[in-house]
């Protein structure tokens, strides 16, 4: 017979009927709101890729920051002294201008404690990532449990997503495996929060390119271009949940930006060029209109990018939007507006 | 494999199997025609007696034409499942399968299940979709794909195991199993009368009969007894639909002698015709219609209450299915398919009435099906056939519910008793995780409540509540839709 050595579970009961208002059952467990979500962040998932990127500082940047630090200190101590001498010599305007000092620290004080909230919301995105990873990778209840309970509190106070909020609720009792659940969430809250997503980076890339095929001037698009990846990256963090802070929103574009890297630069996406511009436009090639194309998918890249990177939950059955998608939608934007300018060029 | 392969199995021993084989031949270039506008996808549901076939169907049927509850199914999750209708079936000279009848017997006051199946009907259920895949979109944007559901008593289902065996056989293994429990008990009076037959004795038509009467007595008695037994065959024995009456069925085993052959007039010359008479007539043309001409299989196990009765049920019932379904050819289709006869490409094994059983339990359901199985699944994976296990309840009848018993926590099931319709909470105990801790007696252990179909079954508009329904129909037809 079977040692005593691996201790046994202890048996279940046996069979049983109870009535329904029997004391013995418990009612139906609230949505969990124990600790396991809010302790996350600190999932080693997360840290892992935090640290991944802080490697990167390295003595060139030790050296920016003495040198910006030194530079700071020095206009610190400048207008300590100035304002000191002036409280000597004219404390009419010495006063004052003290007032204006105190004044700006504050608001630099609160711009820094607003960033640093806004990455701590940034933060808990990511924790949530992390532990609906692993609840995807494993289904197992607890961990999707404690997933979806995140997802609904992160959602909770979201008037735009009340209904689809709503629908997952009456729908949850259909499921009972926990990658269905964890999909129907996905179905009925994610999806349509993707295609408003997908939505936005495909006009945000359309607009990239047509701008930097128009554009005369290489440095301005440039800026303009960097600009307004910032602003799709912000703008589809905060779709998500993430409402990110200036740095919050350079975070992630700097691991969107580590993860093209890895994954092979823009190459992979040459044959989306020829793809995007294929048919009647390829006649029209110019070196602007390439130039175009490529900011475009750029943008499109980054946008795809930051969806992966702030979408609290992996793709479970739904399906990611891809480059491809993405350069249909810049070739007819492109189309439009070129024969547009050429309609009005002719003429 | 050379030029024949054993691929119309055994089929091809007698000359009825290139009849089959030339009608196999027929339908796949008329199938080839018709795939041009619309394709069809023969589903073969697959289960003995009481296993959930009727229930199954109306279910998916209901389900697919409200579309609310599929979202494992991808072409419905990804809303490319635009809409799906009932249309006339293939062959008009079948009755139709009742959906309206079982719907309304579902909807009554008080609902109940639909009635014991008495004659095999079909079904055409017809859906149209968006394609997946963005060429075939340039074709087709919108696509229909037929499938063609049977219905028939479960009973007849389990003369298939006949296609392989002769009557010596046949009679051999019947009185064997006869003279041990627990059959012995049931089947004492016709064993009686078998042992006082002489197989040798000329002919004659009266103790035909007679012999046939008390051996579907004892099959009768079988069934109602309640003992989980499922091997009981011949089907129409039990369930004779049109041949109610019929000489066909006055044959029965006999006490054989081993090696011995049968001489001309004897009683045992009569019986092995009969026998013939009834698998070349009865059973082929049945497998010929309904099973020959598949794509795709379910295989619907009622594993629950076979373990309800306790071990002898749950391994009659391995042995019986692992037989049966030996009529079968999974394996994956090539274009020489057109000669040698389509294979089953896709067979999924489903335990049913998971709603029996809280989720938790569920892994463990489909794992004791798997074991039961094994042989089985495993060919069919060998031959290139995709073979999944799964455990889904057609409809839903039960809630889950928490109860803390003796100190530990257990999730509990809230239904209505099939009895007198009161809500109870069940515990129905933890099912064993190997078919050899089955306890002989099996109530012990697992006591699984029948219930009433859920109040208001089909009044939701998003189809009926299920379990797994949607992923069974995503691994039968989900590539279909793509
Ligand atoms: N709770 C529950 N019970 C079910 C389910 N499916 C079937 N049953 C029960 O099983 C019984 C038999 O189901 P049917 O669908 O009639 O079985 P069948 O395979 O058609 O049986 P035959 O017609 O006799 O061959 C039903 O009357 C129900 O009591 C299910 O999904 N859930
Ligand atoms: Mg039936």
């Amino acid at each position: 017979m079977t040692g005593p050595t691996p201790k046994p579970r202890p048996p279940k009961p046996g069979p049983r009927v109870l009535a329904p208002d029997d004391p013995a059952i418990v009612a139906a467990p609230p949505p969990r709101e124990d600790a396991a979500v809010a302790e996350t962040p600190t999932a080693d998932g997360h840290r892992f890729a935090k640290g991944q990127t802080r490697s990167g500082l390295r003595l060139g940047a030790l050296a920016l920051i003495a040198a910006g630090s030194l530079i700071l200190a020095g206009l610190a101590v400048d207008t300590v002294w100035t304002i000191e001498a002036m409280i000597a010599r004219a404390p009419l305007i010495g006063w004052p201008m003290a007032g204006l000092a105190a004044l700006l620290l504050a608001a630099l004080a609160g711009l820094a404690a607003r960033e640093v909230a806004a990455l701590a919301r940034l933060d808990r995105l990511t924790g949530l990532q992390a532990t609906a990873r692993s609840a995807v990778a494993t289904p197992a209840a607890d961990t999707a449990e404690a997933t979806l309970a995140g997802l609904e509190r992160l959602y909770a106070g979201r008037a735009d997503l009340a209904w689809a909020l709503g629908r997952y609720r009456e729908r949850r009792e259909d499921a009972v495996d926990p990658l269905d659940r964890l999909a129907l969430f996905e179905a009925e809250v994610l999806v349509p929060l993707d295609r408003r997503a997908v939505d936005a980076v495909a006009k945000s890339a359309g607009t990239t390119a047509v701008f930097t095929t128009l554009s005369p001037f290489v440095a301005v698009d440039m800026v303009v271009t960097g600009w307004r990846n910032l602003r799709l990256v912000r703008e589809i963090a905060v779709l998500y949940g993430g409402r990110p802070g200036l740095a919050g929103a350079v975070a992630v574009i700097r691991r969107i930006v580590v993860s093209i890297a890895l994954t092979g630069g823009l190459e992979a996406s040459d044959g989306v060029i020829g793809q995007t511009l294929g048919g009647g436009l390829a006649g029209r090639v110019s070196a602007r209109l390439g130039q175009g194309v490529v900011n475009g998918l750029l943008t499109a890249r980054i946008g795809l990018g930051a969806i992966t990177s702030v979408r609290p939950m992996p793709f479970v059955r739904a399906r990611p939007a891809r480059l491809a998608d993405m350069g249909r939608a810049i070739a007819e934007r492109l189309s439009l507006r070129l024969s547009a300018a050429e309609r009005t060029g002719d003429r | 494999m050379t030029g024949r392969p054993a691929a119309t199995g055994m089929a091809a021993a007698d000359p009825a199997g290139l009849a089959d084989r030339l009608a196999r031949l027929g339908d796949t270039t008329r199938d080839l025609a018709r795939a041009a506008f619309e394709d069809t996808v023969r589903i073969g549901v697959t289960g003995l007696s009481r296993a959930g076939k009727t229930v199954f169907l109306t279910s998916l049927v209901h389900n697919l034409i409200h579309g609310g509850r599929l979202a494992a199914l991808s072409a419905a999750a990804e809303g490319r499942l635009i809409a799906a209708m009932l249309r006339p079936q293939p062959d008009p000279a079948m009755p139709r399968f009742d959906y309206e009848a079982h719907l309304a017997a579902l909807a009554g006051d008080p609902p109940a299940w639909p009635d014991s199946t008495r004659r095999s009907s079909q079904l055409r259920l017809s859906l149209s979709y968006r394609p997946g895949n963005f060429l075939v979109r340039q074709f087709r944007g919108q696509a229909v794909l037929n499938l063609d559901l049977v219905d028939y008593p479960g009973e007849w289902l389990f003369d298939l195991a006949l296609l392989g065996q002769s009557y010596a056989d046949w009679s051999a293994e019947v009185l064997a199993d006869c003279r041990r429990p627990p059959r012995a008990r049931l089947a004492a009076d016709w064993v009686a009368l078998v042992d006082a037959t002489n197989a040798g004795a000329a002919a004659d038509d009266a103790t035909m009969r007679q012999a046939a009467a008390a051996y579907t007595a004892y099959l009768t008695a079988a069934r109602d007894a309640g003992t989980g037994l499922s091997r009981l065959g011949p089907g129409r024995f039990v369930s004779p639909g049109e041949l109610a009456g019929s000489p066909m069925l006055a044959f029965a085993p006999l006490a054989l002698p081993t090696g011995g052959r049968a001489r001309r007039g004897s009683l045992w010359a009569a019986m092995q015709d009969r026998y013939d008479l009834y698998r070349d007539r009865v059973v082929r043309p049945f497998f010929r219609d309904h099973f020959a001409r598949i794509d795709r299989q379910i295989v619907l196990v009622d594993v629950l209450t076979a373990l309800n009765h306790g071990q002898a049920a749950v391994a009659d019932l391995g042995a019986g299915l692992n037989r049966l379904l030996k009529a079968f050819r999974p394996g994956r289709n090539s274009l020489l398919s057109a000669l040698t006869g389509r294979r089953v490409e896709t067979v999924v094994f489903a335990a049913t009435k998971a709603d029996h059983l809280p989720a938790d339990q569920h892994d463990r359901l489909a794992d004791l099906l798997r074991r039961l199985l094994f042989e089985r699944i495993n060919q069919a994976a060998f031959q290139g056939a995709a073979v999944s296990t799964l455990a889904l309840a057609a409809l839903r009848a039960t809630r889950q519910t928490r109860a803390r018993l003796d100190g530990a926590m257990v999730e509990c099931l809230t239904g209505h008793t099939l009895a007198d319709g009161r809500e109870v909470v069940a515990w129905p105990g933890e099912i064993p995780a190997r078919p050899q801790d089955i306890p002989a007696d099996g109530g012990t252990l697992v006591d699984i409540r029948a219930f009433r179909p859920p109040p208001g079954a089909p009044g939701d508009a998003r189809g009926m509540a299920h379990l797994r329904l949607d992923h069974a129909l995503d691994r039968l037809i989900g590539d279909r839709l793509a």
